[in-house]
């Protein structure tokens, strides 16, 4: 049947009425075997659906939450699985852009059974990080946390309230949490309050740790 | 018209390699009845198959009215069988969800011949082989004869100048056998097609013009002398 597919055209088809009476009239005695296969067909496009509504919803929630933490980016420079040369955000920095310049790792953690989004930025080097709500001229409450302890203290994060209540973690306790398989200790910061869809996925440190 | 030149045709069992084809010749002119006879798994519907391209060789050529059948490609081998070659087989091989004369009108379709044209040559085919009467009966209700009798009908209605039958008689009973292979004899005549028949059943082959056996991977000559009475 390839072979017949390849030489015969698509309006030479549209004529063969005793072909698809064949194939109509087959599906007709077979009404089980019908309904197999509709159901499997919903089936199939209905999961396919829901992955792609899932991904697409996660990754607009991802989008909110680096908004969040950032501001909203005007353009963007993406490294691949290599990631990108280091220097290149020295030498943009010292070419007197009309731009502000935000370095941001992300990645992946487990903490558990749960997985979140790594953000590491550069509080410094962030305006949108220090106005934002999340930041310590934010609303959230971060402000009166001693931000001194984000520099020095290795593994420190914060993450959303919501997201801390359901990890049973409060301020200054450690946790174990997993990286490409390598389990390393963190300290929870401060939580802060999740004002967008995403924002309790996301885990914020600073970029030299992350 | 058909010339086959040392064709070759192996098959892997296991281990083991089984040669069915072993560097066989023969040359059929149009319009001739050929016999091909041979003990059951002897290689006949391998050659059959060759011949229609359904398969392909691993050595050697068959050539058709000057083309190179095994030198083409799988599309151009699905056109060249469609159009020049009408295939009867052992089991009828007819499509139980369409009535006996769309079974027959789908091979004109299939060759774009469409509508009106294309019902009034399935009829004059069925007609020939004395089912006209059957036009649209579901093809589950014919006898075996009368099914094979549609499966002639439509291996014929394209005008094809080569009729393969591979053991066409061996799911009928005796008597209607013996109707079977004079009618496909006389249709192939009255088109001047050439009509190769592959039988086990050397009964069967009185009625062709030549007769050749197949034997250790080989196509034989029956001299006149040898041929089954």
């Amino acid at each position: 049947m390839g072979a017949c597919r390849k030489v015969t055209r698509r309006s030479d088809l549209a004529n063969m009425r005793v072909l698809w009476a064949a194939s109509l009239r087959h599906l007709l005695r077979h009404p089980a075997q019908l309904l197999l296969a509709l159901v499997g067909l919903a089936l199939g496009v209905a999961t396919i659906a829901a992955v792609d509504m899932a991904t697409a919803s996660s990754y607009r929630a991802f989008l909110l939450s680096i908004d969040a933490v950032n501001g909203a980016a005007t353009h963007e420079i993406e490294g691949g699985p290599a990631g990108i040369d280091e220097t290149l955000y020295v030498k943009l920095e010292r070419a007197g852009l009309p731009i502000d310049l935000a370095p941001v790792v992300e990645g992946y953690v487990a903490i558990g059974e749960r997985t979140m989004q790594l953000v590491g930025i550069d509080p410094f080097a962030n305006p949108g990080f220090r106005d934002s709500e999340i930041g310590p001229g934010g609303a959230s409450g971060t402000s009166r946390v001693d931000l001194a302890q984000w520099f020095i203290a290795p593994g420190t994060v914060m993450m959303a309230r919501e997201a801390a209540r359901e990890l049973h973690l409060a301020s200054g306790q450690s946790f174990a949490l997993t990286v490409s398989g390598r389990k390393y200790q963190a300290r929870l910061l401060a939580p802060i309050s999740a004002r967008r869809p995403g924002d309790d996925a996301v885990i914020v440190t600073d970029i030299a740790q992350a | 018209m058909l010339t086959i030149r040392d064709l070759s045709r192996s098959f892997r069992e296991g281990q083991r390699v089984q040669r069915v084809l072993d560097h066989a010749h023969a040359r059929i002119e149009a319009g001739e009845i050929v016999a091909i006879i041979g003990r059951s798994g002897s290689g006949k519907s391998t050659l059959l198959n060759l011949i229609s391209g359904i398969d392909r060789p691993d050595g050697g050529e068959i050539e058709f009215n000057g083309r190179t059948i095994s030198a083409l490609g799988e599309p151009e081998r699905t056109l060249f069988r469609r159009q020049h070659v009408g295939f009867v087989y052992q089991l009828f091989n007819l499509i139980p969800t369409l009535d006996v004369e769309e079974n027959v009108r789908l091979v004109l379709e299939l060759n774009g011949v469409y509508g009106a044209a294309a019902r009034r040559r399935s009829e004059a085919a069925l007609a020939e082989v004395g089912l006209f009467d059957r036009l649209h009966s579901a093809v589950d209700v014919l006898s075996g004869g009368e099914q094979q009798r549609v499966a002639i009908a439509r291996a014929l209605v394209n005008e094809p100048a080569l009729l393969l039958a591979d053991e066409p008689t061996g799911n009928l009973d005796r008597e209607t056998a013996q109707t079977i292979v004079p009618l496909m004899r006389s249709l192939a005549r009255r088109r001047g097609a050439a009509l190769l028949i592959a039988t086990h059943d050397v009964a069967l082959a009185h009625d062709a013009d030549r007769i050749l056996t197949l034997a250790d991977g080989r196509l034989q000559e029956s001299h006149a002398q040898e041929r089954p009475r």
